[in-house]
């Protein structure tokens, strides 16, 4: 099964929004590039970029995770603590608006001052977990809604998306060897009892 | 040909037309201009290039309308005889020409949706002045009044150079009327709102706010104010702009004498924004953007400590230039926080209409004028020009010449109440005024005045002044008089000296009239004093036997003189060779009698306003103590109501000095002085002006309501005197009544709680008049400052904090946070129009973060 590595990925996408303030990145760092079917496993989306203790910082996001539903069974999301710096709580939202599409968005209630003083440059936006259901290799590609700096000015963001490849499991499955050994052991026996007649 | 391509439909800026669904009118009228009919005579040869959706272009028709949806419309070229340029403009973000609306051909142009390429929406603008000669004549009224928003759906060129710049209206959204779609009908000269319209277009902003208006021969009827609200100022705009030319007693005018008339720029911020730096720029953009816009100010909209961080009143000056804020001049506002200006922005024109002419007339009354004040020659200085601003003001002139104040230049010296010989009386007419623009002036030229006797009908004795021995002295005669009238309180009138005028006879002219202040009679032409005089057996000083010693407060203005002196003063000013007589001990005694705290002539003061559009707007009442009760007769009656809606007193008076204007249906009158006695106590609570057989002609409620606290800064040297505390502290109105004649000399800050009436009256001594001295950071909300904010204003930007309030329960908190997340990625529609904070289009993410900004309490929290 061909790999793929997470730096040869996708590249870059240049997302330009309306009066783009600063660049920043977006990408996704799954824990794993290579996981076997029913195996789970975390990806992180991450944002680099952005200053630490500077403007701009990062207010608002609202992304589209799109992935293979046939592969990946999503199964929760835990969500940063950077768009909420007290831990006052934020205003956040996961929606699936169709069958392999995750749509995440944040909103910090912090103040505008607060993010710029006090966020970091590079954090955690989210991390999804998922479960790996089949075999193959999901593409998993962001596309951003909104990005918004702390007056809600948007701002430009390179997207670095990922993908996980799935293999299948090399256990077998120990149900199916209990059997063919009793299979094996009424044939032998068979073959023992019809020895004994014979 | 020159050819001008007027675009339409691009809203780029934030883009924010760009996703809603909107249609555009583009009106291409056409014809002669030599014909008569109000289309033909005002428009011309137009053609007009369509673009709708990839179709080919499309022409359409002169006196057709084009209907283009938001979705499908591409651009619109027109093309205008005679030009030679051709300007493109294309419906959203990607082809902008922000140069486009200051092209040679279209400058000064004011039509509607324009885009300014600059990250804003609209330049929307008010048609011209409405008056008979313009064009707009038959069309419709548009005051700027209310918010501001797009104050009219339609926009026509200037007419410059006997030409019309620019041949085109533009329609955003017609309206609705009454359920039936006339989008096209009220453009047209054959149709017309019908009477009864009522607003249209809810989500288009555009509201009509009076109804009706033309006949079918589209001749007004009624103007039609119509007032556009489009969603711009339900943007993240929560600071509001005015720019007044109210009448303000800020500063430099110790004394509530005369209400200078000034610009001042107010910018007012919502709550949450009070740490926020607003930054206000006003841009003249009269000339077009060919030249470079002349910033009037940038101001950077922090309160001072004492000072409302809310509310900053820029009064004009010489360097922020507000006061060349002129009517039927345009201007941009730009509203910005922090280091933009991209936030807001408004074109708004100033209009004249429902300018208000508005005063306050001064008594001088001992508590108010005191004999250090007399001798103070920059407040003499001051006073006198206040005055002259004043008359200015009651006596309007345009710049076209006089013909405007006829009937308003009436000033006369009626008779004196109770004088046998009917008090000589000084009529300047309006032919004897003149108006120096370049001293910016009012001058009466005294050589001209007529010296009448008995002419007592003239309603216009309005001007009181002061006489100032040391100012006269120093700068030449003024036009003194004495006004003496049954009505009136005894007062002296002072113009500005005349040129024609030499200082001789000065000092006499002065006594003179400050004697009919007093109560003394004039007398008969060159008199000397005689056995009319009587003289005591062992002083040989005059005892006049008809000064009126009781009003003059035992004041004998003729002590010290002697009948082998010289002309009584008193006497005609027919004799200025003559010399009058006029004792040192005479001046100071005036002086004395002007500081006298005691039986002033009594009087109630009723001052109206005069509006161009003759309603009449009573505004204000001052009271003094005491009354002069001689006038119980009279068609008119002032009385007085409580609480309870009881009368408390009733005053007949005479309606001399109430007058009526043919064709009106109420009273009509500049300003009525009438001696009343009664106190306006506290029980009072509404003062009716009744006329009989006719009832009540009008009201008003002579309290001053506080509505918040505010703090009245006592500047340092001024030396105003000190109040009781627990006068202040017990929430007593009258506080600034109640500061003189107290030693106080620090700065300090007086909190007024209650309801009240103020009775404004200081003291200058030692204050530094080119200083502020006495300030209202205006959040007292005076009801008579509010009348004149309100009538007064040129025009007001104004983003109010609504914006984000979707619920529209008074805040904007979570819950308007989840409606706006229902509408998220989304494209704006008419619902969710106002939610499109920053105009780009989408509702978004972006949209909520900006909501956070402006939740009225902290992180968007509930109530």
């Amino acid at each position: 099964m061909k790999l793929k590595m997470l730096s040869a990925l996708t590249g870059f996408l240049l997302f330009n929004l309306s009066f783009p303030i600063s660049a920043a990145t977006i990408y996704l760092e799954p824990s794993k590039n290579n996981v076997l079917v029913n195996e789970l496993f975390t990806l992180d989306l991450k944002a680099s970029g952005l200053k630490t203790a500077a403007s701009p910082s990062l207010s608002i996001y609202d992304l589209d995770l799109a992935f293979d539903p046939t592969l990946l069974d999503f199964k929760n999301i835990t969500f940063g603590d950077q768009l909420d710096l007290f831990g006052l709580g934020s205003f956040q939202s996961t929606r699936t608006p169709s069958f392999g599409l995750i749509n995440i968005f944040e909103l910090s209630f912090d103040l505008a001052e607060d993010l710029d003083n006090l966020q970091l440059g590079e954090f955690n936006i989210a991390q999804f977990t998922f479960t790996a259901i089949g075999t193959g290799s999901s593409d998993l590609l962001l596309s951003v809604n909104a990005l918004g700096d702390s007056s809600g000015q948007p701002i430009s963001a390179d997207i670095v998306n990922s993908s996980i490849n799935i293999s299948p499991s090399a256990v077998p499955l120990p149900g199916t060897l209990s059997l063919m050994i009793s299979g094996l052991i009424g044939i032998f026996l068979l073959r023992f009892k019809n020895n004994l007649l014979n | 040909m020159i050819r001008i391509i007027i675009f339409c439909g691009s809203l780029l800026l934030s883009g924010f037309i760009y996703a809603k669904s909107f249609n555009l009118y583009l009106y291409i009228p056409s014809g002669s201009t030599a014909s008569t009919s109000f289309f033909e005579r005002n428009i011309f040869y137009t053609r007009c290039d369509v673009q709708i959706g990839e179709d080919e272009e499309t022409r359409f028709p002169a006196n057709s309308f084009i209907n283009v949806t938001s979705s499908e419309f591409k651009k619109i070229y027109c093309e205008f005889p005679g030009r030679d340029t051709t300007y493109e403009f294309k419906y959203g973000r990607d082809v902008i020409n922000p140069d486009f609306w200051a092209g040679t051909n279209i400058k000064n142009s004011e039509f509607g949706l324009l885009f300014d390429g600059t990250g804003n929406p609209f330049r929307f603008d008010s048609p011209h002045v409405y008056s008979e000669s313009s064009p707009y004549y038959g069309w419709w009224d548009t005051p700027v009044s209310g918010s501001f928003g797009f104050s009219t759906h339609s926009y026509w060129g200037p007419y410059i150079n006997d030409a019309w710049q620019i041949p085109a209206a533009i329609l955003l959204k017609p309206a609705k009327i009454r359920g039936t779609e006339r989008s096209r009908g009220y453009i047209t000269s054959a149709s017309y709102i019908p009477e009864g319209a009522e607003a249209a277009l809810l989500n288009g902003r555009f509201y009509f706010y009076e109804q009706n208006y033309r006949d079918d021969n589209s001749k007004i009827i009624k103007p039609l104010r119509l007032s556009g609200y489009y969603s711009f100022d339900e943007k993240l705009s929560p600071v509001k702009v005015r720019v007044t030319q109210a009448v303000f007693q800020e500063g430099d005018d110790p004394i509530r004498l005369v209400h200078m008339r000034t610009t001042a720029v107010i910018v007012d911020k919502t709550e949450n924004l009070s740490n926020k730096q607003a930054t206000v720029k006003i841009l003249d953009i009269t000339t077009g953007t060919e030249n470079p816009p002349i910033i009037f100010q940038t101001t950077e909209v922090n309160a001072k400590p004492g000072e409302n961080p809310l509310q900053k009143i820029f009064y004009c000056n010489e360097s922020n230039k507000f006061c060349n804020l002129n009517k039927d001049k345009k201007y941009e506002i730009l509203i910005g926080f922090g280091d933009g200006f991209s936030e807001i922005s408004k074109t708004v024109t100033v209009k004249e209409t429902n300018m208000l002419e508005l005063f306050f007339v001064p008594i001088i009354t001992p508590d108010r004028i005191q004999e250090s004040i007399l001798r103070d020659k920059p407040f003499i200085e001051l006073y006198v020009a206040n005055a002259n601003r004043f008359i200015q003001q009651v006596y309007p002139l345009s710049d076209k010449g006089l013909t405007l104040v006829s009937k308003y230049s009436d000033v006369r010296h009626p008779e004196s109440v109770k004088d046998p010989i009917k008090g000589s009386e000084t009529y300047c007419d309006y032919k004897s005024w003149f108006f120096d623009r370049s001293a910016d002036v009012f001058i009466c030229d005294i050589s001209k005045v007529d010296r009448l006797k008995n002419k007592t009908k003239s309603v216009f004795q309005r001007g009181i002044g002061l006489v100032n021995p040391f100012y006269f002295e120093n700068l030449g005669l003024g036009n003194v008089t004495g006004i003496r009238n049954k009505n009136y309180k005894s007062a002296l009138v002072e113009f500005i000296p005349s040129e024609t005028t030499g200082t001789a006879g000065l000092t006499v002219v002065t006594a003179h009239e400050l004697g009919h202040t007093f109560g003394l009679p004039g007398v008969k032409n060159n008199i000397n004093f005689n056995e009319e005089y009587n003289q005591d057996p062992d002083t040989k000083e005059v005892i006049s036997s008809r000064a009126d010693l009781v009003k003059a407060n035992g004041f004998n203005v003729y002590s010290g003189a002697f009948k082998t002196d010289k002309i009584n003063f008193m006497s005609d000013a027919s004799y200025p060779s003559s010399s009058y007589w006029v004792s040192n001990t005479t001046w100071v005694k005036l002086q004395e009698n002007l500081s006298l705290e005691k039986d002033d002539p009594k009087l109630i003061y009723v001052t109206f306003m005069l509006t161009k559009t003759d309603k009449v707007y009573p505004m204000h009442w001052h009271t003094m103590d005491g009354f002069d009760s001689e006038h119980d007769k009279g068609v008119y009656e002032i009385v007085t109501i409580d609480a309870g809606g009881n009368d408390i007193e009733s005053y007949k008076f005479d309606p001399e000095f109430v007058w009526e204007v043919e064709g009106a249906d109420n009273i009509i009158t500049d300003k009525t002085v009438i001696s009343k006695n009664i106190l306006l106590s506290d029980d009072v609570r509404l003062i009716e002006i009744r006329k009989k057989n006719v009832g009540s002609i009008f009201s008003v409620n002579p309290e001053v309501k506080i509505l918040e606290d505010y703090s009245v800064e006592i500047i340092e040297q001024c030396n105003i005197n000190t109040y009781q505390k627990s006068i202040i502290e017990s929430g007593i109105h009258s506080i600034v009544a109640n500061i003189i004649n107290k030693s106080f000399n620090k700065k300090d800050l007086i909190k007024l709680r209650e309801i009240g009436t103020i009775y404004a009256s200081l003291n200058s001594k030692d204050c530094d008049l080119s200083s502020s001295y006495f300030r209202t950071p205006q959040e007292i909300s005076l009801s008579v400052f509010e009348q004149l904010d309100r009538l007064n204003k040129i025009f007001e930007a104004d983003y109010s904090a609504h914006v984000g309030d979707f619920d529209k329960d008074g805040d904007v908190d979570q819950n308007d946070l989840n409606i706006l997340m229902t509408s998220r990625n989304k494209p704006v529609n008419e619902e969710n129009n106002s939610m499109d904070l920053d105009g780009d289009g989408m509702i978004t993410g972006l949209d909520a973060r900006k909501l956070t900004q402006i939740c009225t309490r902290a992180r968007c929290a509930f109530n």
